[in-house]
């Protein structure tokens, strides 16, 4: 709900852009003190250009009334100027302005440490990547079941990695690395590091596709010949697709750093609410 | 639950010969207890774990005692005669083991029975 809050404005002496702060700004019980808010124009898009220009303020009300709503972001809440109803009362290079505001509750920002971390974790994730997709959650229960089992058939490391990464990894007496996938999917085999074999094998019937992972892990573990006997061959051309490479870091960490300090980055603002055109 | 529903999810349905819809129904004794979904196993307590499509897993639950045992044993060597092969579960890492159950052990924590009949080349 739109509630009438009230701003008391001061301007510098050289009504210019960046002398331009905000002194205190009430909305309700809640209050804010705002100081140096000198990107004032970055926040409520005001013609600062036409302000300066004017003579009086009743040009600075006109200017200010063609401009549209406008959102502007303390610290820690969201203040939306009504500029359909302003009053605006002048005091020599001060005035206040009552204006129609909405408050939003936000969540707290990120402090400085915290949106530091953030930039460094999304350093940290891997510059190469297959395109794989990690299981979803299942909502056949039999499925849910079968993964119980997967757990307590590969233990708890291997069935973490294998939610994530989609498939479980099983090295044969052989010496041999098999990826096995659920479901119908091929089994990989590696030898070496070398994709040496695409073998499909499956369970007959309608199981569900984590059964058919534990049936290949003890399978190989137990009779690797066995599984490679029953298995359909299929060709290794064409098996290894081209991982993709993503972009890497286009700044200095310093550099950002440097700008999250001076409050510049790493803070995005939500969605901004349709705006209401001036009357 | 009816006496039909019962009946049904106190049975194993045992599908061994590939590309058939001829199946055994293995009844699972009143002494042996079959987990519901999210419940966990007692500490101490043997599992079998069947792989059947109706299921996905069916895990039926035997505690230490004579009673429960000699059921237990009886149902393994049902489902061994069904074609189901019994792999151990290592009690110690938790993990499947390369290891056929041959015979029945009363001191095996969990075993998998997997339709080593149903597996071909896809």
């Amino acid at each position: 709900m739109p509630t009438t809050c009230s701003a008391n404005v001061t301007w510098g002496t050289a009504f210019s852009a960046s002398d331009a702060y905000m002194t205190s700004l009430s909305c309700g019980t809640a209050s804010r003190t705002l100081i140096g808010m000198s990107s004032m124009n970055r926040y409520m898009n005001v013609d600062l250009a036409a302000t300066q220009a004017a003579s009086s303020t009743t040009t600075w009300y006109s200017a200010w009334t063609g401009e549209t709503n406008a959102d502007f972001i303390t610290n820690r809440a969201r203040w939306r100027v009504d500029w359909n109803a302003p009053v605006i009362t002048t005091n020599g290079t001060a005035f206040t302005l009552s204006l129609t505001t909405f408050w939003d509750d936000y969540a707290p920002s990120l402090s400085l440490r915290d949106r530091l971390q953030a930039a460094i974790r999304r350093r940290l994730g891997p510059a190469i990547h297959t395109g794989r997709k990690s299981l979803l959650s299942p909502e056949d229960e039999r499925e849910r079941r079968a993964r119980e089992t997967l757990r307590r058939v590969i233990g708890d490391g291997a069935y973490r990695d294998f939610l994530s990464k989609g498939f479980v990894s099983v090295q044969a007496r052989s010496g041999r690395v098999y990826q096995i996938f659920p479901g119908h999917g091929i089994t990989s085999v590696f030898e070496r590091g070398q994709l040496v074999g695409r073998f499909c094998v499956v369970l007959d019937g309608q199981f569900p596709p984590t059964d058919s992972v534990i049936m290949r892990y003890l399978l190989i573990l137990n009779d690797e010949r066995h599984f490679e006997s029953l298995a359909v061959k299929h060709e290794l051309v064409g098996a290894v697709r081209p991982a993709a490479e993503l972009p890497g870091p286009d700044r200095p960490l310093v550099e950002v750093f440097r700008e999250i300090k001076a409050g510049r980055g790493g803070f995005v603002a939500p969605p901004v609410r349709p705006m209401r055109k001036a009357v | 639950m009816s006496t039909v529903e019962r009946k049904r999810n106190r049975s194993i349905i045992v599908q061994t010969v590939a590309r058939s819809s001829v199946a055994a129904e293995i009844a699972v004794p009143d002494e042996l207890r079959i987990l519901d979904d999210g419940e966990q196993p007692p500490a101490g307590a043997g599992i079998f774990r069947v792989m059947t499509p109706q299921d996905g897993d069916k895990r039926v639950v035997w505690e230490r005692t004579l009673a429960e045992i000699r059921e237990a044993k009886k149902l393994f060597v049902k489902l061994v005669k069904e074609g189901l092969t019994p792999y151990r579960v290592d009690a110690e890492s938790g993990r499947a083991t390369a290891e056929v159950m041959r015979e029945f052990d009363p001191a095996a924590g969990e075993v998998i029975f997997m339709p080593v009949a149903l597996v071909k080349g896809g």
